[in-house]
């Protein structure tokens, strides 16, 4: 396959001022990652001490295979939501290697407001239990949490999916012959006691483990009984009376050296196989990313420019290089996968969107998973273009993406727009895996288009009254909306509220991908079917 | 279909096909040659090509090579047959560019009788939101721009031409 040839000068002005500025915004995230993975208050991480229980991300490193890459999803989950005071949701979630296995790993982080699960904790519960059946990957549960967040708790408990979902992904996994190992290292309490009883195997720790309904103040309060946590749903209780769990545990390390073991016993499926070839490093450096990127987000660039510095060799098979040229589609492989890969060099046209359409279904065809590269501040509008039936072909590519077959994989490198966002599949197109690069914005027009348009419906308001509004009265109406647009259009946003499943580091994007995508393999792909596309 | 390589600006049509163990058979006026490329340390590589082994220093940088053997150097630059008979379409060689979709014209940054390199942003225009800089496809002389900053246009509008290249 030929490479692609990289027509950007290095050594320019512009490269440097734009490399400075993503540099800045990569190490920025690196920040934000390190605080909302680490920095926790200091009687909080003295509580878990004085209760000789490890730390989440001690527990993870104990339970993974050595030397194996973890890729953690929604690390900064709740970064702008509860005052910043819940970091990941209080939840550590991702895809890792576990006795040889691609496993989900699942752990309540119990230095974050006791593990306590928050409405977000729950969506981002709800989202790697989605993952896991999508993908077919076994669970591994590291529980510890102090039950649901109860103020909030009109956000996370009756709808379809809130916590009830976490329980109901567990027994479809389970339905559908997908193992589940759950580890208790602290207290399930009410619906968290279902975790350890709806994964297959469960082990729980002496002395700090505990699984019950309703918690010894609960139970006081209902019955007046009085009893002691051990005696209602400690470890001896449970594995020698009840049965609601398997293995006792004397410690969280031999509790961890005992899931192992069993994971290691989980059947080993064969994956789907799909074109695989020996994987090459890209020619062109991912770190020249940074300068391809431009500082302002408005502005323009090749996406071939990006794939060169994702794929094997930069090696770019190019589909239609001259018709509907908004949208680059074409074949190319990372690491040794091959994948279809539909990237925006512009606005959506008609013959873009045919185009799109058009390749979509012959990678769904043969087998090729796809991967939406998203730089696209939507269709095109306008009287002629509705004239040629723009809705009608942007209609053709959302049937499309909806319909393949194939794993699709999306990262959100610039922007992405109105329908756009539906034309490269965006989130509710069910992508296996949605990243964002830290510059990003995703919302259903710009930020100055919104305020534009807010304003203008008001001025039309006040001029039917007869009443004109000065231009400061008329700032003072876009102003707030521009500033909560631009917050809510954030990678930050999208990210705090689980729109995606992490903001990456643009030169980790690869590597991410290749993990992705051999996660997805776990799963078989349904033969191509679509509905009706409008003609 | 033939492999193309360019020694030192000449270009070679070679058969190779690979073999089942390491290496490639090379298809040389009716006869095969096995050749085989063993890396030894750093740049360094035994060749062996039927029965004769040579030593050689071998740079590679993407599809180009520089190669040091038995005391001459050669630049060895592999095209694959898709980009290699592409290059007789001539396509990079047009004059003038004409505007992707519809929009505002926000700055001309080139002037008429600019000489300009490959690369050179010509005028910037902005469309649905996105500011694009319509850049030089190749380098020469800006002969005419034909819009001008503030002005709207239509899609396939003429943007800018570059004088055209005379040929040799």
């Amino acid at each position: 396959m030929r490479r692609l040839e990289s027509r950007i000068n290095t050594r320019s002005q512009e490269f440097q001022t734009n490399s400075v500025h993503h540099r800045g915004l990569a190490a920025e995230l690196k920040e934000r990652q390190q605080k909302a993975r680490h920095d926790r208050p200091q009687r909080d991480t003295d509580r878990l001490a004085r209760q000789n229980k490890l730390l989440a991300r001690a527990r993870l490193e104990h339970l993974l295979d050595p030397g194996t890459p973890f890729l953690e999803f929604s690390s900064l989950a709740a970064n702008m939501a509860y005052n910043g005071e819940v970091p990941g949701a209080g939840q550590i979630t991702g895809i890792g290697i576990v006795s040889g296995r691609e496993v989900v790993v699942h752990a309540d982080d119990a230095s974050v407001k006791g593990g306590a699960w928050y409405p977000l904790s729950v969506k981002k519960i709800v989202r790697a239990l989605d993952i896991a059946i999508e993908n077919r990957l076994p669970v591994v549960h590291l529980c510890d949490s102090a039950g649901g967040f109860l103020p909030l708790q009109a956000e996370f408990f009756a709808d379809r999916y809130y916590a009830g979902r976490i329980f109901r992904n567990q027994s479809i996994l389970s339905k559908m012959g997908v193992p589940q190992m759950a580890l208790v290292m602290g207290h399930c309490t009410a619906g968290g006691a279902y975790v350890p009883a709806l994964s297959d195997y469960n082990v729980i720790v002496r002395g700090t483990g505990a699984i019950f309904l309703g918690g010894p103040p609960l139970v006081k309060a209902a019955t007046g009984e009085e009893v002691t946590v051990e005696d209602l749903g400690g470890a001896e209780m449970h594995t020698s009376v009840s049965g609601t769990a398997d293995y006792p545990a004397s410690s969280e390390l031999h509790a961890i050296a005992i899931a192992r073991e069993i994971v290691e016993r989980f059947e080993r499926r064969q994956k789907t196989a799909i074109d695989w070839a020996e994987p090459e490093a890209p020619l062109y450096d991912p770190q020249e990313l940074y300068g391809i990127i431009p500082k302002d987000q408005r502005t323009s660039f090749d996406m071939r420019e990006i794939i060169a510095r994702i794929v094997d060799g930069s090696r770019f098979h190019e589909y239609q290089p001259d018709f509907g040229t908004s949208l680059v589609c074409g074949y190319a492989r990372v690491h040794g996968y091959q994948v279809g890969i539909l990237a925006n060099n512009g606005v959506l046209f008609s013959d873009s969107a045919l185009k799109g359409t058009h390749f979509i279904q012959l990678c769904d065809k043969n087998r090729t998973p796809l991967v939406f590269l998203q730089n696209i501040t939507g269709f095109m509008v306008g009287r002629e273009y509705e004239r040629r039936g723009i809705p009608k072909d942007g209609a053709k590519m959302i049937m499309a993406v909806s319909g393949a077959s194939v794993p699709k994989f999306t990262i959100n490198c610039n922007g992405s727009f109105g329908a756009g966002t539906y034309g490269m599949s965006g989130r509710a197109f069910d992508p296996r895996f949605l990243f964002s690069w830290p510059q990003s914005q995703i919302s259903v027009m710009g930020a100055e288009q919104a305020a534009n348009v807010l304003t203008d419906i008001k001025l039309r308001q006040l001029a039917r009254e007869g009443r004109t509004l000065a231009d400061d009265e008329i700032a003072a109406i876009r102003e707030p909306v521009l500033a909560d647009y631009r917050r809510q259009s954030s990678a930050y946003y999208a990210t705090s509220e689980v729109w995606d499943d992490g903001v990456l580091d643009p030169v980790d994007t690869r590597n991410a991908l290749a993990i992705a995508i051999s996660a997805s393999l776990n799963a078989p792909i349904e033969s191509p079917s679509y509905g009706v596309f409008r003609m | 279909m033939a492999e193309i390589f360019k020694i030192d600006d000449v270009d070679h049509s070679l058969w190779l096909t690979a073999r089942s163990t390491d290496g490639f058979r090379l298809h040389w006026n009716g006869s095969q040659i096995d050749i085989e490329l063993l890396s030894l340390q750093g740049f360094r590589h035994q060749l062996r090509i039927g029965a004769e082994t040579h030593e050689a220093v071998i740079a590679a940088f993407g599809d180009r090579l520089h190669i040091h053997l038995d005391g001459e150097i050669y630049e060895v630059d592999y095209a694959d047959p898709v980009s290699h008979y592409a290059r007789t379409l001539g396509e990079e060689n047009a004059d003038c560019v004409r505007a992707p979709m519809p929009g505002t014209v926000v700055s001309c940054v080139a002037r008429a009788g600019d000489a300009v390199v490959r690369g050179d942003a010509l005028i910037v225009i902005e469309s649905m939101k996105l500011e694009t800089s319509i850049k030089a496809w190749r380098s020469g002389t800006v002969e005419t721009v034909h819009v001008e900053a503030g002005c709207a246009f239509e899609r396939d509008a003429l943007l800018v031409t570059l004088a055209p290249v005379r040929k040799a």
